[in-house]
C-alpha cells in the first residue's frame, strides 16, 4: 500500500505574511519602568498585590538591592542579590503569599515575593535603585494625598477592584511620558515574569493578526473510469486473457491560487508512480488530470486503491483515493489442432502431452487467467453406429504420469476433479492413452471429452 | 486385412472446422471466477460475468446454470469472435432463506466430428438468502390485526358476562 500523508492543513505562509501590530507613539526610556500595578485585587490584598517591571534596554539590568517604596515604607520590598532583569524582559514582584492567593491561578509566579502594602486610595509605588534614586513611580488617586516621589506628573485616577494600572503601549513600546494619568489605564490584569517572552507589551494585550496568503491545492475527486459491471456500485475491472487491461483514471484538482499553481499530480499504485497529464482546464482554478496504466491478465485479483497526490509550486499538496476491484479470471487455452488415434484391437496408443504451445499434435493446456486452476474431466462413450467403446478405455494424465492419482485417472461418464494446481501463466501437457478392447469392431468412433477449468 | 482393423479416432478441437484441417488454438475465459450473492427472501440480484474467446477464430459459447430455480443466466448462448468478449447477466433468486452453492458453466460449443474435445470453465456461485425486512405497511397490518383480535376478545368477554349475569337474575 502506498498510503501517503501529505501536509494537510497547518497552513504555512504561502505568500505574504502581514503583521499588524497595534500601537502608537512614544519611545520608552532605556531605564527600567513600572509596567503594571495591581494594588486592589479582587480577592485578598494580602498576597494578591503585585508590581510588574520592564527593562526596555538592550542590556540586562542588575536590580540587586533595588527597592519598592510605598506609602508604608521607603523600602517595602528589597530585591535580592540575584535580581537581574534581562533585556526586554519583565520582572514580577508580588506580595508574600502570591503563589497561593493571587486572583488568578493562571497568572505567572512572581520573580520575587515579599510582604508589601499598597493602599487602595491616594497612594503610589516607586522603584528605587540600589543607590536610592527613583527609577520610576506610579501613583493613583489624589496627588495631594500621595507621598512625594510615589507618582509622576499627575497620578492616575485609580482602578477598580480587581483591575490593574497598566502602562499603555504604542508601536511596540511602552509609553512613558512622565505623567501617570496619561501613561496608565485601568485594565484587566495580565502579568508576565522574566521567563515569559512577551516583550514591550503595554496594556495587557497586543493584537496580532497574521494573514496567510495563497492556498493549498485540493483533489476534489479521483475516479476510476474503467468499469465493466454497471450492475454493481464501484469499479469492477475484468482482466482480458493473454492481454493487458488498461485502467483509466481522472482526478479533478483545484487551487485557489489558480490552476497554474499546480506543479504536478502523481498517481501512486502498487508501488509505481505515474505522472498524470492535464486533460482539461475546467476553469481558472480547476483542472482535470488523467492517467492510465495496464494490468496483465495474470495480475492478481483483488481490491486495490489508487492515490493521487497534487502538489503546488510552493510544495504543498493534497491527495485523494479511489478503489477498484480487479476481477478473478478463470481462463484456459489448448493448442492442439487435431489428434488421431490409430489403434488395433488389443493394442495401446498414446498421445503424450507437452508444454509447448507450438506442437499442435500434443495437447498443452495453458492458464491464461489470474487464478490457479484444477480440472474436471469426463467423457461420453465412443460410438460408431451400434458399436461402442467405453470411456474407461481412455486414460489421461496432466503431468505425464498415469500413476499419479492426484492428476491422472481413468476417463468416465461422471465428472472427476483433478488437482492440477496450474498456476497463472503456466502450462501443462494433457496425455491420453487408449487401450483398445480386443473385440472392438472396426469403424470411425466419435464422442466427446470434456475438460472444465475450475478455480482451485 | 490388417488395415481393416485399424480404428480411427479423431480428437478434434471444438473450434475446428469439420474434416482433417489443423485447428487454431482455442480457449475460454470467464471473469469473475466466483460470485457471491446476498439476496432478500423473495427478491433477486444480478451481476455480470464476462466470457472471453481466447482463440483466433469465431466460436459459439454456451452458458448454463446448475440450478435454474435459484440461478439464471441470460443469454444462454453467444457467438464470440476471436479475441472477443460477451457479457452475460447472472441473476440469483431468493426463494427461501439459507445458503447454497451453485455454479455457472461456460462452454465452447464443439462442432467437430469424431471425438471432440469440449473446453469449459466453472464459476462458483454462493447464494445467501436472508429474511426480508418487515415493511412499515406490514407492521401496520400486523398491529391492526392484533388490536382487532384483542378488541374482539374483550367484546366476547363482556357479552358472556352479561349473559351470565342475566341468567343469574332469571334463576
Amino acid at each position: 500500500m502506498m498510503a501517503r500523508c501529505y501536509f494537510q492543513l497547518v497552513a504555512a505562509a504561502a505568500f505574504a505574511v502581514l503583521l499588524l501590530v497595534q500601537a502608537a507613539v512614544s519611545a520608552a526610556s532605556d531605564g527600567v519602568i513600572i509596567s503594571q500595578v495591581l494594588y486592589n485585587p479582587a480577592a485578598t490584598d494580602s498576597g494578591g498585590e503585585a508590581v510588574e517591571l520592564y527593562n526596555p534596554a538592550d542590556t540586562l539590568v542588575n536590580a540587586s538591592g533595588w527597592a519598592i517604596a510605598t506609602e508604608t515604607s521607603a523600602a517595602d520590598a528589597t530585591l535580592p542579590s540575584t535580581a537581574v532583569i534581562c533585556s526586554r524582559c519583565h520582572y514580577l514582584i508580588a506580595d508574600a503569599g502570591w503563589a497561593a492567593t493571587r486572583d488568578n491561578a493562571s497568572w505567572p509566579s512572581a520573580n520575587y515575593e515579599e510582604a508589601i502594602t499598597l493602599a487602595n486610595t491616594d497612594a503610589g509605588v516607586a522603584l528605587k535603585d540600589a543607590a536610592g534614586l527613583i527609577v520610576d513611580a506610579v501613583g493613583w488617586g489624589s496627588a495631594a494625598g500621595i507621598s512625594s516621589g510615589l507618582f509622576e506628573g499627575s497620578p492616575h485616577g485609580g482602578s477598580g477592584n480587581g483591575y490593574s494600572l497598566v502602562r499603555t503601549a504604542a508601536n511596540g513600546s511602552y509609553v512613558d511620558t512622565g505623567n501617570n494619568s496619561n501613561d496608565f489605564i485601568a485594565a484587566t490584569p495580565y502579568f508576565r515574569n522574566s521567563s515569559q517572552g512577551s516583550k514591550e507589551q503595554g496594556n495587557a494585550e497586543i493584537g496580532v493578526t497574521i494573514v496567510v496568503g495563497g492556498a493549498i491545492p485540493a483533489v476534489s475527486s479521483l475516479d476510476v473510469l474503467t468499469d465493466d459491471d454497471g450492475l454493481l456500485a464501484g469499479s469492477q475491472i475484468s482482466p482480458i486473457p493473454r492481454a493487458n487491461r488498461t485502467v483509466s483514471i481522472d482526478a479533478v484538482v483545484s487551487d485557489a491560487n489558480g490552476a497554474f499553481d499546480i506543479a504536478a499530480v502523481v498517481m501512486h499504485f502498487n508501488g509505481s508512480n505515474i505522472t498524470m497529464a492535464k486533460k482539461e482546464e475546467i476553469n481558472s482554478t480547476t483542472s482535470v488530470y488523467s492517467a492510465a496504466f495496464n494490468l496483465s491478465s495474470s495480475f492478481p485479483a483483488g481490491d486495490y486503491t489508487i492515490t493521487a497526490v497534487a502538489a503546488d509550486n510552493s510544495g504543498y499538496g493534497a491527495s485523494a483515493n479511489a478503489s477498484f476491484e480487479y476481477l478473478s479470471l478463470t481462463a484456459v487455452e489448448v493448442d492442439a489442432s487435431s489428434v488421431v488415434f490409430f489403434a488395433e484391437p488389443g493394442a495401446t496408443y498414446e498421445i503424450p502431452g507437452d508444454q509447448s504451445a507450438s506442437t499442435v499434435s500434443n495437447i498443452t493446456l495453458t492458464n491464461a487467467g489470474n487464478v490457479q486452476l484444477d480440472f474436471e474431466t469426463w467423457s461420453t462413450n465412443f460410438t460408431s453406429g451400434s458399436n461402442s467403446i467405453d470411456a474407461s478405455m481412455l486414460r489421461y494424465a496432466f503431468n505425464g504420469n498415469y500413476d499419479d492419482a492426484g492428476s491422472a485417472g481413468i476417463m468416465s461418464n461422471a465428472r472427476t476433479r483433478k488437482d492440477v494446481n496450474l498456476k497463472p501463466g503456466s502450462g501443462t501437457g494433457l496425455s491420453l492413452r487408449l487401450d483398445m478392447p480386443m473385440a472392438t469392431s472396426p469403424g470411425n468412433y466419435s464422442g466427446r471429452i470434456s475438460l472444465v477449468a475450475v478455480n482451485s | 486385412m490388417r488395415l481393416s482393423f485399424i480404428i480411427y479416432f479423431f480428437l478434434i478441437m471444438a473450434t475446428m472446422a469439420d474434416g482433417w484441417g489443423i485447428a487454431s488454438a482455442s480457449g475460454i475465459g470467464v471473469a469473475p471466477s466466483s460470485l457471491d450473492f446476498t439476496v432478500a427472501e423473495g427478491a433477486r440480484a444480478s451481476r455480470n460475468i464476462f466470457v472471453y474467446n481466447t482463440g483466433t477464430g469465431k466460436a459459439a459459447f454456451s452458458v448454463a446454470s446448475s440450478n435454474a430455480e435459484k440461478l439464471s443466466v441470460k443469454p444462454e448462448e453467444a457467438s464470440i469472435p476471436g479475441g472477443g468478449m460477451a457479457a452475460f447477466v447472472v441473476t440469483a433468486s431468493g426463494a427461501h432463506t439459507g445458503e447454497s452453492t451453485e455454479a455457472i458453466f461456460g462452454w465452447i460449443d464443439s462442432n467437430g466430428s469424431g471425438v471432440s474435445l469440449s473446453l469449459g470453465t466453472t464459476v462458483s456461485v454462493k447464494i445467501s438468502v436472508v429474511k426480508a425486512a418487515a415493511s412499515s405497511a406490514n407492521a401496520f397490518v400486523g398491529i391492526s390485526l392484533s388490536g382487532g383480535i384483542v378488541l374482539l376478545g374483550l367484546s366476547a368477554y363482556r357479552l358472556a358476562r352479561r349473559k351470565l349475569f342475566a341468567g343469574n337474575v332469571r334463576f
